[in-house]
């Protein structure tokens, strides 16, 4: 029998039944959408941290309070970035002191908090950051309106305020907001300057976010003495590993920390170069995907199962059928082919409506998700995962389709014929 | 020689008993002659049949088709037979369901590598020659038994084979449409097809030119119908 013969009466026996060829794709189909789906997310998630940490160029270097961890690296970063918040090491002496170091471009501190900002009825929640000038220079941000603050204003402490562009829209609207006065914490600032557009920076949404000088918010809004963050730019790209050495030396010796063997384990903070950070960050969301992948590969294996489940089912119900093909003349091979081809396009067919399916909600996840963050999240077409799955597919239509198919092939034909 | 059987034997075994289905059978088949094979349910004729028409193999014996010994030929080789030479008629038609009466026709064909285009003249022809050209693309639930079993006529001698067996043919037809069927036979035997018929009726039997009676594994009697009869005229009940 002809290849093309085989496929054509294949399909026909599978035409003919409809519904359970449907559900036993389904099985086909909801495996490989997910692992599309799963794949894609995560490609459009490590693009996005790869964006984020390119945007602000590649000599950044991060100091935060806490002993550096080995759960940085495991994937619990983010729990422990909480609980940093709370430690209170790191000050703006520090940040200062760092400024001076010659590797060192320019630092600026960093003090963070969540509240709602208010300007006559209107209300909007947003991240207030206390920092220095310097800051506008790290995240190569020009001033849309009015002035930015100035290290007079943080030395005398002032109550002054500068909006991002989004801030301005919502608590403003078309309305000159510069010499307006807002309200935070039950506490009054003046206005003296607007950011322009600046969108996503480090995951955080700058034009949502209102800068006050560092002393302010510490003092003001938080009562609290301490850093969250300082931001340091070295000033070679190529001596950046110099200087996150440097910059430790220089704290530790300010927080007396004896530590003559460099163990950032022991210090009570942690300076983390952006390359590194990007790498964790990477390690994290790559190890994310996979087990989630790995799980969507179980949904396909289930699947698969399904399938030889089904092919089997087929076989006994259709011994008869074997009976008189082998009867008419089918050899063994023709029979095996039949069943296999059968199983094979079952998963081919399911892979092919899952891939498709795949590619519709990876794309609807980037919308969504574009959307909801308000972030550039960009649909990735999974090309290795499409790959990937479709020759799984094949596989596990040959696999699972291998047994039944011997099973009907090897029917002695007379037996078939007699089978009621 | 078409057929020659010499001492054919069939025992089936099962964990606890054997069966002696066959007790030495031997005969020689020509090319062209109608033979009827008739006993009683149980006799072996089923079993004759099966062997003859290389579907199931003798527990010993010779049996050799076209001169060539079966016992000394592959499982595929054996196909090819029954593709090319021989042709099925079976009591329970066994016709696939939900395939068209096309494709069911054409079943033989697909095993044995002819195009499309010739493929689809031949089974026009071969259902032309059963009557039944305006039901190509019917499907078998929507025929009667007696047009269900014509099909199945048809499938079988689609590839134009030498010999066309026929296994009760008329057992689940009324006797109208089993005249009919036996009609078609007869009239296939007068173009050249040798028709070995198993049959329990003895005036089924009587319309071939020899009736060959088993009674439990052994022939009991092997000879030429004297009277032979005609489907078209007689046999009506």
């Amino acid at each position: 029998m002809k290849i093309l013969e085989a496929v054509k009466t294949s399909y026909k026996s599978l035409k003919a039944n409809k519904t359970r060829s449907a559900l036993t794709m389904l099985g086909i189909v909801i495996g490989i959408s997910a692992v599309v789906t799963v794949v894609s997310i995560g490609n459009g998630a490590q693009a996005l941290i790869m964006g984020q940490f390119a945007s602000l160029g590649s000599n950044n270097i991060f100091i935060e309070p806490g002993a550096w961890s080995k759960r940085m690296e495991s994937g619990q970063g983010m729990q422990s970035m909480f609980e940093e918040m709370e430690i209170k090491t790191l000050k703006y002496e520090d940040e200062l002191a760092i400024e001076k170091d010659p590797l060192v471009a320019r630092a600026a501190p960093l003090v963070m908090g969540v509240d709602r900002a208010v300007y006559q009825g209107n209300n909007k929640k947003v991240t207030f950051l206390g920092t220095t000038p310097t800051i506008f220079q790290i995240q190569k941000a020009d001033i849309y309106i009015g002035n930015e603050f100035t290290f007079e204003d943080v030395k005398s402490m002032s109550r002054v305020a500068v909006l991002g562009y989004k801030v301005k829209e919502d608590l403003f609207g078309s309305e000159n907001p510069i010499g307006k006065t807002i309200r935070l914490k039950n506490n009054n600032f003046r206005v003296v300057g607007v950011m322009q557009e600046q969108g996503m920076q480090m995951f955080m949404n700058l034009d949502e976010v209102i800068y006050f000088p560092v002393t302010t918010a510490q003092k003001v809004l938080l009562g609290k003495d301490y850093l969250n963050q300082i931001l340091v730019q070295a000033a070679d790209e190529n001596r950046v590993d110099e200087a996150v050495e440097s910059m430790r030396s220089t704290i530790r010796e300010r927080h007396n920390i004896d530590n003559p063997e460099k163990d950032p384990a022991k210090d009570d903070f942690k300076v983390v170069s952006q390359k590194e950070t990007a790498e964790i960050m990477t390690t994290v969301t790559s190890i994310f995907t996979l087990f989630l992948s790995s799980v969507a590969a179980i949904a396909l294996l289930v699947g698969g199962i399904g399938i030889m489940n089904i092919m089997l089912v087929s076989v006994t119900e259709r011994t008869r059928e074997i009976g008189l093909r082998k009867a008419v003349g089918a050899r063994r091979s023709d029979i095996l082919k039949q069943f296999l081809i059968e199983s094979l396009m079952l998963t081919l067919f399911g892979g092919v409506i899952g891939i498709i399916m795949g590619i519709i909600f990876s794309y609807l996840a980037s919308v969504v998700l574009s959307l909801s963050l308000s972030i550039v999240w960009k649909f990735d077409l999974p090309l290795n995962a499409i790959v990937t799955s479709f020759v799984v597919a094949t596989v596990i239509g040959l696999v699972f389709g291998i047994y039944p198919a011997r099973k009907a092939a090897s029917l002695n034909p007379i037996e078939a014929l007699r089978y009621e | 020689m078409l057929i020659e059987i010499r001492d054919l034997k069939k025992e089936y075994c099962n964990e606890f008993v054997s069966t002696n289905v066959l007790k030495g059978v031997s005969f020689d088949i020509n090319e062209g002659e109608f033979v009827a094979v008739v006993g009683q349910s149980g006799c072996g004729k089923s079993t004759l049949m099966h062997i003859l028409g290389l579907l199931d193999r003798p527990t010993s014996g010779t049996y050799s088709f076209e001169g060539k010994d079966a016992s000394l030929m592959t499982d595929d080789e054996l196909a090819r037979l029954r593709n090319k030479k021989m042709g099925f008629v079976f009591q329970s038609f066994n016709l696939l369901a939900r395939t068209s009466i096309f494709d069911n026709v054409k079943l033989p064909l697909t095993y044995s590598g002819i195009s499309e285009k010739k493929g689809e003249e031949m089974v026009k022809k071969a259902l032309e020659s059963v009557g039944l050209a305006n039901k190509i693309r019917n499907f078998p639930n929507q025929l009667s038994g007696g047009e269900q079993q014509r099909v199945a006529i048809a499938r079988a001698l689609i590839n134009h084979p030498p010999v066309i067996f026929a296994d009760e043919p008329t057992g689940n037809l009324d006797s109208v449409s089993g005249q009919n069927v036996l009609e078609i036979l007869q009239k296939l035997n007068e173009e050249g097809h040798t028709v070995i018929l198993v049959t329990h009726e003895k005036y089924t039997a009587e319309m071939a030119q020899r009736i060959i009676q088993l009674q439990d594994g052994r022939i009991i009697s092997d000879q030429k119908v004297t009277d032979r009869r005609s489907a078209k005229n007689g046999l009506i009940k």
